[in-house]
């Protein structure tokens, strides 16, 4: 990989949620005198979603549901997604879908994974709200091999006309062999108003549960729980004890500086009183 | 180098946004555009890493690479004042090649030598006296709110000479910059303030002061124990200005003082809005801890219950 790729696949992996597409915009503008520009962005978004851990969110043609990208689903060149028993291909750069056909359930298909199924879509409906148009959700689940399956959820909330945006991705892998579920949860909240503040956060998941759809939701969804409110509590600590230690509302005699000639009174105070 | 009146362009330019303006007259529409362009990537990628995203950009396009280092605020660095033996923060606005002037001293560290040393600017007379006074001022405002830390102002004259009027003559104007770090003494949390105001004089004793600041700020809390990871970062911009009479450098410092308190109070406010309220109100919206349909039952009971009391 040249200095210019890894450069670009180093920027498009920072790029916050929903905001893909306006990077990569940027670097076209600012790299529009180097050749092959646009196949270095496509390879670097091909492959953070074929070979790393990455997931987005892909609209299939007349399709009700929103379908996942990632390593989880690929199925020879095409993604499968098993609610609608799909087959697609993906134009990497514009995130849109081709070539779409059906693919009838998979032979390999256990028990397990048509319970889990329906457990997960009532734990999603109960949990992640979709009822407004900033909202994109999509989850599904893929049996990787016999005993293995991946659980994969993405929820996004893109609000342009209040400068932020943010997103939540789900990604388990159960073993029906070892009984191990094993995840990561990650939050990605991007403010932009006069500014750029970032939010990142994730948690890492590895647990034993007996190979029960029910047992595996309520494992899932004690992780999920118990994930949110040590956040609620660590922007607590935050905001009362780190940010408190930065910077003071008002001076300890609460009230505002007496600039000019007299300033140094203060300091005559200080001196006074550590005497 | 840049002068400073350049440099107090391209900040004001940066903070404009897109809006650009230009110190090379023959810089291309071409740079134009990658130069917001540019501006517009960092916005947008993690503020953590702003410091190697925009190394990474001068890579990229090293023609701007002056413009994008001198435009872009990164958290503020400090070295030692050999002399008076006192940390100062450095930035554009101190330096001269590789080495930058402490504002203690009124000396260049690493020291510079033979022509670099002559031609390095240094303040002296008035706009060295007005910078002094700032430096004392604005060190006990640090004590007062930050209570350990560090303060370091600078000062420059950003109007045009090209006659042999004293640059050291602050009577039609100059520029400061005005710039605070706090490393948490509790935890590994940082806020750096970067403040550039220029003094404009509108009418004999009458002066308009233009401010913006950048607050930088971040913070970290993981937990091995729990698996989890939390990083809350980045930097907010905002402009002010004020008119004021002014006969005296006290007056000035007095005018500034006010300035920057008041902006460090309200971007402090909204440091606190965006960074604790808002980021986790988006993580509530994107998962409800209670069922949705509780939520709707809970919902519509408040409509009802607004109705009842409407309907008395």
């Amino acid at each position: 990989m040249s200095e210019i790729d890894s450069i670009i696949a180093e920027f498009l992996n920072d790029a916050p949620a929903g905001e893909t597409r306006d990077v990569i915009n940027d670097l076209k503008l600012i790299l529009d005198q180097t050749p092959d520009i646009t196949k270095s962005i496509k390879r670097s978004l091909e492959s953070s979603l074929v070979d790393q851990d990455k997931f987005e969110i892909i609209s299939l043609p007349d399709a009700k549901k929103l379908s996942i990208i990632s390593k989880y689903n690929k199925k020879g060149t095409k993604f499968y997604d098993s609610r609608l028993k799909k087959l697609f291909n993906v134009q990497f750069l514009d995130n849109s879908a081709l070539d779409v056909e059906d693919e009838e359930d998979d032979e390999e298909s256990t028990a397990l994974f048509k319970s889990l199924a329906t457990s997960l879509e009532k734990y999603v409906s109960e949990h992640y709200p979709l009822n407004n148009s900033q909202k994109l959700l999509a989850f599904d689940l893929f049996q990787l091999s016999a005993t293995e399956i991946a659980i994969a959820l993405i929820n996004t909330k893109r609000n342009a006309s209040n400068f932020i945006n943010g997103t939540w991705v789900s990604a388990y892998k159960y073993n029906s062999e070892t009984g191990v579920l094993k995840g990561n949860i990650s939050i990605d909240v991007h403010y932009f108003e006069d500014g750029n503040v970032r939010l990142k956060t994730s948690k890492s998941v590895e647990s034993s549960v007996a190979a029960e759809a029910s047992e595996i939701i309520t494992l899932i969804k004690k992780e999920e729980e118990s994930y949110e409110l040590a956040l609620n509590k660590k922007f607590l600590k935050l905001n009362e004890v780190d940010f408190k230690s930065l910077r003071r509302p008002l001076p300890v005699t609460r009230a505002k500086v007496n600039w000019g000639k007299a300033i140094g009174n203060y300091r005559l105070g200080k001196d006074v009183n550590q005497a | 180098m840049l002068t400073s009146q350049q440099l107090l362009l391209t900040s004001s330019s940066y903070l404009n946004g897109l809006k650009t303006i230009f110190i090379n007259t023959n810089t291309s529409a071409m740079s134009e555009d990658s130069y917001a362009a540019s501006i517009d990537l960092l916005r947008r990628l993690d503020p953590k890493n702003v410091s190697r995203n925009l190394t990474n950009l001068c890579r990229l396009v090293p023609d701007l690479a002056d413009e994008l280092l001198s435009s872009v605020d990164q958290p503020l660095q400090y070295r030692k004042c050999e002399e008076s033996g006192d940390n100062f923060l450095i930035c554009d606005y101190n330096r001269d090649g590789d080495s930058y002037r402490s504002p203690k001293s009124n000396n260049y560290y690493p020291p510079l030598s033979g022509e670099d040393a002559e031609l390095a600017p240094k303040p002296l007379n008035d706009l060295r006296e007005l910078e002094v006074f700032a430096n004392d001022s604005f060190d006990i405002y640090r004590d007062l709110y930050y209570e350990g830390g560090i303060s370091s102002v600078y000062m420059w004259n950003p109007n045009d000479y090209e006659d042999e009027t004293d640059i050291n003559d602050i009577t039609n104007g100059f520029a400061a910059a005005v710039l605070f770090k706090k490393e948490s003494d509790v935890s590994s949390s940082i806020w750096d303030s970067i403040h550039v105001i220029n003094a404009e004089k509108i009418s004999p004793e009458t002066f308009i002061y233009t401010l913006t600041t950048t607050i930088i700020m971040s913070m970290e809390d993981s937990d091995a124990e729990q698996g989890i990871s939390l990083s809350l970062s980045g930097s907010l911009t905002r402009q002010s200005e004020k008119k004021a009479a002014a006969k005296s450098y006290i007056d000035h410092i007095t005018n500034m003082g006010t300035l920057v308190e008041d902006m460090e109070s309200k971007l402090r406010n909204m440091i606190q809005e965006v960074y604790f309220s808002k980021t986790r109100d988006v993580v509530g919206d994107l998962r409800t801890i209670n069922k949705v349909s509780n939520l709707y039952n809970e919902k519509s009971m408040q409509s009802e219950v607004i109705k009842g009391i409407q309907g008395r």
